[in-house]
């Protein structure tokens, strides 16, 4: 290793977080290096001047006014509410999950009905139009319970309507 | 009997023990104090984030999963709301410094001692937020690399180059003491 790879590395190397390959690398260039060696010194230097900055202790009653505030803004218990004698919370997670991440599940429920909306139509519009004989069949045995079952008002009419644009026309 | 776990008594305040958030804060407090002091230099300041992570962690007790240890869940917090009061803060003058209590040092010793606490405190003050953050926790809390990166939401490289660019900053500030 090189002066300029060693010092990109020295504060790493001064907190002890290099692997230990790299550790060893790194002594053997400072045991012959006094320019990088001057540099951990000063790195070490700034560290214990960091030292001097003392803290005062702890302000008495610190832990009985956390205390305190946090009695006022106690979570109130879960309710829990037992279905059959169990305790059945299947949409636990969900009361769980942040406003987020509840807008991101049921955007995400939502996206999956639409597809599936419109991934049934395709289906659907792609199949073949076309009546078999045998179904065109069963569904003659059907025109009983039609809205307008032969010979009753309505089927008269509709024959009536249907012709008089061709009368119309003859004329 | 096997004292119950950060992590364990966590769980139980999410249920509503209060007895087990107590025990939290007297088994963290002692941190909080420290790192808010160290990061804001100012003890009602800090006495009010150190209060304030409490809470916010007896809130967010329901939303807790125990993926990372209580101790990284924790110093986030508090970190998150130190670096927000940090840029809502005033820089400290000389004048917030507190006089040395040491009784062993003469008035003018005492006064030298004054002026080095300042200019570390300056110099701490005048680093960009996630610098100091970094520098804090590497420093003064013992923390690795990787633990700072979690809770900075980092990786452990950009750490190393936050730690490089705070001491840099810190050396050309502290060269002359």
């Amino acid at each position: 290793m090189n002066c300029k790879e060693i010092l990109s590395r020295l504060h790493a190397y001064v907190d002890g977080e290099l692997p230990a390959r790299l550790m060893r690398e790194m002594e053997e260039h400072l045991g012959v290096c006094p320019s990088c060696r001057s540099q951990v010194e000063r790195i070490r230097q700034m560290d214990n001047m960091l030292d001097s900055m003392s803290v005062p202790p702890l302000p008495e009653g610190f832990s009985a006014r956390v205390m305190a505030e946090a009695r006022k803004r106690a979570l109130p218990v879960p309710e829990k509410r037992p279905l059959m004698g169990l305790d059945w919370m299947p949409l636990r997670w969900f009361a769980d999950l942040t406003l987020p991440m509840r807008l991101a599940a049921c955007a995400t429920v939502l996206l999956a009905c639409l597809l599936g909306m419109l991934m049934s139509r395709d289906l659907s519009l792609s199949g073949s139009p076309r009546t078999t004989v045998v179904e065109a069949e069963n569904l003659d045995g059907f025109e009983w319970f039609s809205p307008t079952p032969p010979a009753s008002l309505g089927s008269a009419y509709l024959t009536l309507a249907l012709s008089a644009p061709e009368d119309q026309g003859a004329r | 009997m096997k004292e119950a776990t950060d992590e364990q008594l966590m769980q139980a305040v999410a249920e509503g023990d209060l007895d087990a958030f107590d025990e939290l804060v007297l088994r963290y407090q002692s941190i909080a104090w420290k790192m808010a002091h160290r990061f804001l230099g100012d003890a009602m300041e800090a006495e009010d984030v150190a209060q304030e992570s409490f809470l916010k962690t007896l809130e967010a007790a329901r939303r807790y999963r125990p993926t990372a240890t209580f101790r990284t869940y924790f110093y986030r917090t508090l970190t998150h709301l130190c670096i927000d009061r940090t840029r809502k803060k005033q820089l400290t003058s000389i004048d917030d410094i507190p006089e040395a209590m040491d009784p062993s040092l003469s008035p003018d010793e005492s006064l030298i001692e004054k002026e080095r606490r300042a200019r570390v405190r300056l110099a701490l003050d005048a680093l960009p937020p996630k610098q100091k953050a970094a520098m804090v926790l590497r420093h003064y809390e013992g923390l690795s690399y990787t633990e700072i990166a979690q809770i900075l939401g980092v990786t452990p490289k950009a750490v190393e180059g936050l730690i490089t660019r705070a001491r840099a900053s810190l050396q050309a500030r502290l060269s002359h003491l």
